[in-house]
This record gives C-alpha cells, structure tokens and sequence, in this order.
C-alpha cells in the first residue's frame, strides 16, 4: 500500500518514521558524529602517544630539534583556527535562526581562515624541505638553524617525522574539512531542503571543524613550545 | 528569510558567548606561550621541566574543555551524547596507561654474563651496521648512544 507523504512545506520539518520527535532524530545525528570522531581521537591518539613515548626517552634531543621550528608561525596559525572555529561556530548560530546571507557568510569566513592556515604551513614546510629537515636520505643537522644548539641527528629525525607525520596528517584534515565547509556552503547558497530546513548538517560539519582545531590546540603546544628538560 | 528560531533548531547559543570563549581560548593561547619562555623552578619535589610540561597540559586541557562544552555544544547535548564524548578521551586517557610499561623497563633483568658469553652485544641483534643508516656509520661525529634503556635484550 503506498504511503502518502506530505508535500513539505516552508515551516514543515520532517522527523523521519524511526524517531519519536525532532529532539531525539537531533541527538542521534549528534551521537553518530560523536562516533566518528572517537575514530579520529583514536587516528590521532596513537601519533599523540608515540610522541610522547620518544620524547621521553629522548628529552634533550626533541628540545634541541624543536629549536628549527618558527614559534611566530606557529601561534599565528593557532589564532588562525581559533578564530576559524569560532566563525563556524557562529554559522551554525545562523543556521538555527535561519539566517542564509549570514551563514553563507560565516562559512565563507572559516574556508578563508583555513586556508590561510594551509599558506603558513606551506611557508613553513618550504622552510624546512630547504633546509634539509625531511627525514631520510637528505636529512641533515645545519646549526644555524637551530636556536638552541644541534641535536643528534638519528633522534632529530625522530622529532621531524612526527612533525611531518602529526602535522601533515592534521593538514589533510583541515584540506577534508575544507572540501565539507564548501559544500555546505555551497548547499546554502543554492538554497538547498537538506541544509535550510535542518541546522544538523551544519552542526555536524561544525563539530568535525571544532575537532579539526581540538588536535592543533595540543599539537602546538607539544611541537612548538618544548620547556628546557633539566 | 526566517530569522527567529524554531522549535526543532536545538538550543541556540548566542553569538556574544562564542565571541567570549573566543577571547578566553586566545588569552589561554598566550598565557600558554608565554609560560613556555618561563623555565619553572623545582617545586614539590618535582623538577622545573616537570611543572612547565604539567602547565602547559593544563592549560591545553582548559582550551579543550572550552572548545567541547561550547563550540561542539556538549553543555547543552543530551546525557548520551556527553558519554559518547567521553568514551573517546577515555580510550585516549587508557592508552597513555602503555606508557607503565615503557616507565617499567628498566625494572626488566638486564643482560647476564650468560648473553655475552654468548656474543650478544647488541640487543637489536645483527650488529650496529644492521641498524644504522650508512651515512651515519661513515664518521659522522654524531653517532646515537647505545643505552637501550627501553629496549628489552633479545634471547
């Protein structure tokens, strides 16, 4: 027998069959999100831990390494995604009070701060390819270019592949959620059932944004700003 | 063009409070730069370097918690929600419990008499040409250490 849906109107939101009401069909959407990002802290954990492990047992080494690294760079690209996070932020804010020309305009926000956070990082990894900081076979300690002395090349290597590693893996993700932002803001723009009438795509878009900062705020602190061991 | 909310939009956070976590997130990010140029002085028992990486945890935590409870808005998210959000920090919190076992290798029996009258010098086995790239053996002034202090000796 054929199910006669309702033609949806401007003011009509639909809680699919499976939900008991808009809250619930919300949450869920929320708690699916939070399952894929308990997959991404589990991605990045284990980097994170084996950081930890080799800092630990190289202690002077790693600090010594972390001396090639541009600290102003660093923190620029900090307020960079702090600010980015709060601009999404603000669009989901939008998308609750159905306020398209400012969504689009939020979102157009967090894709710009975004990329400038990839020209930093293009800027510093250009740095480091110059001077010979890439582990492997060209990998080479020049002391200039360290501020606080020269560590052991083998443990520098270690430090520079988890930069490369942790760093680099975190630019994938800010590309991914580049990619996602420009699409929803393109589905704004075009005005889109699927975004309009439901803020959830955008909350959760948001969510993997907020994420994406979470992992740079300790990042930059274990990378950039390592205290002398003594 | 709607502008008000409407019963199924959730709880709507105002713009002026993630403006003021933004400000609190930034100040965080500063006073955290800021203390890293600081070296702690031995405090507790415990050395400087201990306290300036325990701050500058703290400190990252603090940020963390901003950011979850209210960009990701799990202030206002249903119990479910909330415990979802813990079980990955949880999963993350028990990993770093692996790091007892690197703490506790040096409890480990060292190498006997019995490994060198054996020929077991070198724990990876093999030799220190097996282990290092080439480059390095050829004189280079920095050649690494041979304490394997986290690496249990191979029978």
């Amino acid at each position: 027998m054929a199910v006669v849906v309702p033609k949806p109107t401007d003011d009509d939101y639909l809680v699919h069959h499976q939900f008991e009401d808009a809250d619930q069909q919300s949450d869920t959407y929320i708690i699916g999100m939070w399952t894929f990002l308990a997959t991404e802290v589990m991605f990045f954990g284990a980097l994170f831990f084996t950081y930890t492990l080799y800092r630990w047992t190289y202690p002077m080494d790693f600090y010594l390494a972390h001396g090639a690294l541009n600290v102003v760079m660093g923190t620029t690209n900090t307020v960079v995604l702090l600010v980015s996070s709060f601009t999404m932020a603000c669009a989901v804010h939008f998308a609750q009070v159905r306020n398209r020309k400012l969504v689009i305009a939020s979102l157009g926000m967090t894709v710009a701060l975004a990329f400038v956070f990839l020209v930093i990082k293009f800027f510093e990894y250009k740095e480091k390819f110059a001077h010979h900081l890439y582990p492997g076979a060209t990998f080479q300690i020049d002391p200039e270019h360290f501020h606080h002395g020269a560590p052991n090349p083998n443990h520098a290597q270690l430090y520079f592949g988890l930069y490369f590693g942790m760093t680099g893996l975190h630019a994938v993700h800010v590309i991914i959620g580049i990619i996602a932002i420009s699409v929803l803001a393109r589905m704004w723009q075009k005005q889109s059932r699927f975004v309009t009438h439901d803020y959830i795509p955008t909350e959760l878009v948001g969510m993997y944004w907020h994420f994406v900062d979470l992992v740079w705020i300790f990042l930059f602190p274990m990378m950039y700003l390592i205290p002398h061991p003594h | 063009m709607a502008k008000t909310p409407l019963s199924h939009s959730g709880h709507v956070v105002s713009i002026w409070t993630y403006a003021l976590t933004l400000i609190v997130l930034l100040v965080l990010m500063f006073t955290t730069v800021a203390v890293s140029f600081v070296d702690m002085p031995n405090f507790l028992g415990l050395s400087g370097n201990f306290w300036n990486n325990a701050i500058a945890i703290a400190i990252a935590s603090m940020k963390a918690i901003f950011v979850i409870l209210i960009f990701m808005g799990v202030k206002w998210s249903s119990n479910t929600a909330r415990l979802w959000m813990l079980a990955g920090f949880t999963w993350f919190t028990l990993m770093y419990v692996i790091m007892l076992d690197y703490g506790t290798r040096k409890w480990e029996q060292p190498m006997t008499s019995h490994d060198v009258g054996a020929g077991i010098t070198d724990p990876w086995g093999g030799g220190p040409e097996t282990a290092l790239p080439r480059e390095i053996q050829q004189g280079s002034p920095n050649l690494p250490d041979s304490s394997y202090e986290n690496v249990r000796p191979r029978q």
